[in-house]
């Protein structure tokens, strides 16, 4: 077996934290730190990454499907078939993931849009907000999933 | 704002040296030349001057802070050096403007030299003193207010115009165009958050000067005390609220707010300085935009102007941690939705 992926990322981690920031003038040592930083929180993100792409596909579809009643939305079949067996290589599953990202991104900003149309009547308008609460938290569950891959705020201990 | 140009100390040292002799004449003495750490959009260096070599005391600490380009986000640096003259005249609480060369610098990028207070930051300020923290925030509060409470039209009425329409569809305008230019795939929350800021803008709000992002890293002080407010690139004319919503991003142990004071305890503190009361729906409104803004500021970060230079790490990890900044516009959106569902 060749060097491993994470063993790969960890060995120029520790070339670049013992060789060159000890010889790098001080006012780049703050950048190679960050360099190094930068390399831990992508071998974590990379180790996760597909479960979690997969599970947020798949939420952002059924959540789609839920909105269908509302907003006339269509997923094609190819789309589908794609989320419930997801691609084996992450490029194309981060691919997908931002095609969903767009279509949610459509919704959201539809609902927004219906919700503030005085015309709406009462419990449409009520269906509508609560489809987009149901897409806040869901995106906001998508973002406090990464903040384990960040290092600027406090980080979350599991995906 | 992405890219650094490679500046070798030894090349700083001799262009601002020749600058300084123009100056003061051949005599001038400049030693201690080194590059502070931080900063987003400029570099700083610490160096210190002597007109006289023969006596110790003529010597002066100062600070020499230069762009890294010059795709600034907001003031150029010209309007920023006189901007300070007349604050620092104002007796408003900066660091002395000593020089601004923004058209013949021989350092390659305009910079500014100011003085240096030879003080400590707000972290090593606040571990010395750990029972002084909430004291320590009602007077930094009392800064911000007096910031606000400046009659700017005659102090600045020269130097800074107020927005041609009203300051919140102005400023979500200009930082919405920013983070949507730099956005580089389906952000769907800081859209999302974008499109209801166009949708509720507060329809009038006073106008003050604000400096835009007045955090603890800003402040620094010396060791009598004395406080001085930094990094007035971003200042411009608005509405107070929109500065006390980006003071409240930051909540760390060394912040103003979550360190010394709580979120309500810090409003209170600006009534009683300001002598006005904070409408909180219009701070809600600022508060989401100052997610908006700082999710721009991040995104920038990203991107470089130059085929020479690389993005810097530090700004990539800014960029990454844009989930922060989502999680943050999922929670205000749901308020927003669920009290206006409840009313």
């Amino acid at each position: 077996m060749s060097v491993g992926p994470f063993e790969t990322l960890a060995s120029v981690r520790d070339f670049l934290t013992r060789d060159v920031l000890p010889a790098v003038p001080k006012e780049i040592a703050g950048e190679v730190r960050a360099a190094v930083k930068l390399l831990e929180d992508v071998a974590d993100e990379l180790d996760w990454l597909p479960a979690v792409l997969h599970a947020e596909c798949e939420e952002m579809l059924a959540l789609r499907i839920k909105t269908q009643d509302v907003i006339a939305t269509e997923t094609d079949d190819e789309l589908r078939r794609k989320i419930v067996s997801p691609p084996g290589n992450t490029r194309e599953q981060l691919e997908l993931h931002r095609t969903m990202s767009g279509m949610v991104t459509s919704v959201v900003l539809k609902l927004q849009a219906g919700i503030r149309e005085p015309s709406l009547e009462s419990d449409e308008s009520m269906k509508w907000r609560d489809l987009l609460d149901q897409h806040y938290a869901m995106l906001g569950r998508h973002a406090e999933t990464r903040l384990r891959w960040q290092s600027v705020f406090e980080k979350r201990s599991e995906p | 704002m992405g890219a650094v140009a490679p500046t070798a100390t030894d090349q700083l040292h001799e262009g601002l040296r020749a600058f300084l002799v123009a100056q003061y004449g051949a005599s001038v003495k400049l030693s201690g030349l080194r590059r502070l750490t931080g900063g987003t959009s400029h570099e700083t260096w610490a160096f210190d001057l002597s007109t006289s070599p023969h006596a110790k005391e003529s010597i002066r600490p100062l600070i020499l802070r230069r762009d890294f380009s010059d795709d600034r986000l907001d003031l150029d640096l010209a309007t920023e050096f006189v901007l300070l003259q007349r604050l620092y005249a104002a007796g408003v609480p900066v660091a002395e403007p000593v020089f601004c060369e923004h058209r013949n610098s021989p350092i390659s990028t305009p910079f500014i030299i100011s003085e240096r207070l030879p003080g400590t930051d707000i972290r090593k300020r606040m571990a010395q003193n750990k029972d002084g923290a909430r004291a320590l925030g009602l007077s930094l509060t009392a800064i911000q207010a007096g910031i606000h409470c400046l009659d700017w039209r005659k102090v600045l009425g020269d130097v800074l115009s107020p927005p041609a329409t009203n300051a919140a569809v102005s400023e979500v305008s200009r930082w919405s165009r920013i983070a949507t230019e730099c956005a580089r795939e389906p952000q769907t929350l800081l859209f999302a958050a974008i499109d209801w800021l166009g949708a509720h803008a507060p329809d009038d709000s006073p106008s003050t000067l604000v400096h835009g992002d007045f955090k603890a890293n800003n402040l620094v002080f010396d060791p009598t005390g004395r406080v001085a407010v930094i990094d007035w690139e971003l200042s411009h004319i608005s509405d107070p609220l929109e500065d006390l919503a980006f003071t409240m991003l930051w909540t760390s142990q060394y912040d103003l707010v979550g360190g010394m004071l709580s979120e309500e305890d810090y409003i209170a503190a600006y009534e009683h300085a300001s002598g006005s009361r904070v409408d909180r729906e219009r701070l809600f409104f600022w508060r989401l935009f100052a997610q908006v803004k700082v999710a721009a500021i991040f995104l920038k970060g990203l991107r470089t102007e130059s085929v020479e230079a690389s993005i810097r790490p530090s700004l990539v990890m800014l960029g990454r941690a844009m989930p922060w900044i989502e999680q943050r516009i999922a929670e205000l959106l749901r308020n927003a939705l669920n009290e206006r569902n409840a009313a």
